[in-house]
């Protein structure tokens, strides 16, 4: 197992605190989690995770750029996105349990570097710096993608009103760009191709997380009940 | 019943010892709502969440003037976390409490001081849960609309179809 050099180890972390805004970030603690994982290098076109495989690990990306990719229905590779250092990837897997929802691949030489699904289990449970460092580090990244894919569709929805629906309220000076909107239709088809593989996980994990809510309510009621 | 004594039976709390519970509590003492008072609203900047340890609360967005119904929050669980965790810091909704409700305030001093406090930390580990729940939920929902409006995608005002079930999922702001 190879440990991410020093310098790049301070300056990863150091990025990652600018980018992420968490309660207690300190660029030490981000330290201490890049020091528990094993730094890798690959050369471009490798492949660092594969759609439809299981989580097993997440990945901080050090050096490089990485391409998203996803199988539209036809089997075909459509990109997504590409994402630069510096970023956390891979730990929507890895929390919830799910397959991969997508592949990414190398585009150039990269560098990153990776925990393994148990050793992030132990510190999601863990008080240590390092446990308090990871968790918050990806629940703001969650945050930041709920907000992005809530803002992604509020603009798609902007972008498609002509101002005649007085239900929609544009913020003061916006303009509709119907050649932007086309645009974000397509870059929606691109992102959406190919879901169905998912749906039923989904659905079972729902019914999973719906169960626990029962679960709750039920064990709380029971105790109001006896209380009376 | 105390407060401890309840927040310590919520399914998150399962695994959090007594004395963490009770630590909890006294750090950041359940505050209680009552039926209609509006809790925060769209717009107001705020650093701080809520979790719910009893009764429910609505969550609505407002548009020219109307406020349109988006959702419930249910006992254990969380609201308002976008306001701890991501740089927006303004409110995205406005909530009321439905019924009597209560609530522990979440705030950043307390994530600092207790951050070692299971209690805490399940907390946190429950947040990560709800907000995968929450993108996959998301992202299942606008595929089952492409998905639909690609379907239909020869009819002569698409994208006004897509724009009606868009804007019945997410408000419309």
């Amino acid at each position: 197992m190879a440990q991410i050099a020093p310098a790049d180890s301070d300056r990863l972390a150091k990025r990652i605190v600018a980018h992420h805004s968490f309660p207690g970030a300190s660029h030490a603690a981000i330290e201490r989690v890049l020091a528990k994982g094993d730094c890798k290098q690959l050369p471009h076109g490798a492949l660092l995770c594969r759609e439809g495989d299981p989580g097993s690990e997440l990945f901080f990306l050090v050096r490089g750029n990485i391409t998203v990719l996803r199988k539209d229905g036809n089997g075909e590779d459509r990109i997504l996105s590409d994402m630069t250092c510096p970023c956390v990837f891979g730990h929507m897997s890895v929390i919830d349990g799910s397959r991969r929802s997508a592949s990414c691949r190398a585009n150039g030489p990269v560098e990153f570097v990776t925990l393994t699904r148990a050793q992030v289990d132990i510190l999601l449970a863990d008080g240590s710096a390092a446990g308090v460092a990871l968790r918050r580090l990806l629940i703001a990244s969650l945050c930041d993608q709920l907000s992005s894919a809530n803002g992604f569709v509020r603009k798609l929805v902007l972008d498609h009103t002509d101002g005649n629906d007085p239900s929609i309220q544009k913020p003061t000076g916006t303009t509709s760009k119907p050649r932007e909107a086309d645009n974000d239709l397509r870059t929606l088809t691109a992102k959406l191709g190919g879901w169905d593989t998912s749906l039923s996980d989904l659905e079972q994990m729902e019914k999973e997380i719906e169960f626990y809510m029962d679960e709750d309510t039920r064990r709380t009621l029971n105790a109001n009940g006896k209380k009376s | 019943m105390s407060s401890t004594a309840n927040i310590s039976k919520m399914f998150i709390f399962r695994d959090v010892p007594h004395k963490s519970i009770h630590e909890l509590c006294t750090m950041a003492p359940p505050v209680s709502f009552n039926t209609g008072v509006t809790i925060f609203n769209q717009g107001d900047e705020s650093d701080v969440a809520l979790l719910l340890v009893e009764g429910k609360l609505g969550v609505e967005v407002s548009s020219a003037g109307k406020y349109r119904d988006v959702g419930q929050v249910n006992m254990g669980e969380i609201v308002g976390e976008t306001a701890l965790f991501a740089r927006t810091g303004k409110r995205s909704a406005t909530v009321r409490a439905l019924e009597q409700s209560q609530c522990l305030l979440i705030n950043p001093e307390l994530l600092i001081n207790a951050a070692k406090n299971p209690a805490v930390i399940a907390i946190e580990r429950h947040l990560l849960g709800t907000l995968a729940r929450r993108i996959r939920r998301t992202n299942q929902e606008t595929a089952k609309i492409w998905k639909e409006f690609d379907a239909r995608s020869e009819d002569k005002e698409p994208a006004a179809g897509l724009v009606t079930r868009l804007k019945s999922l997410f408000g419309g702001r």
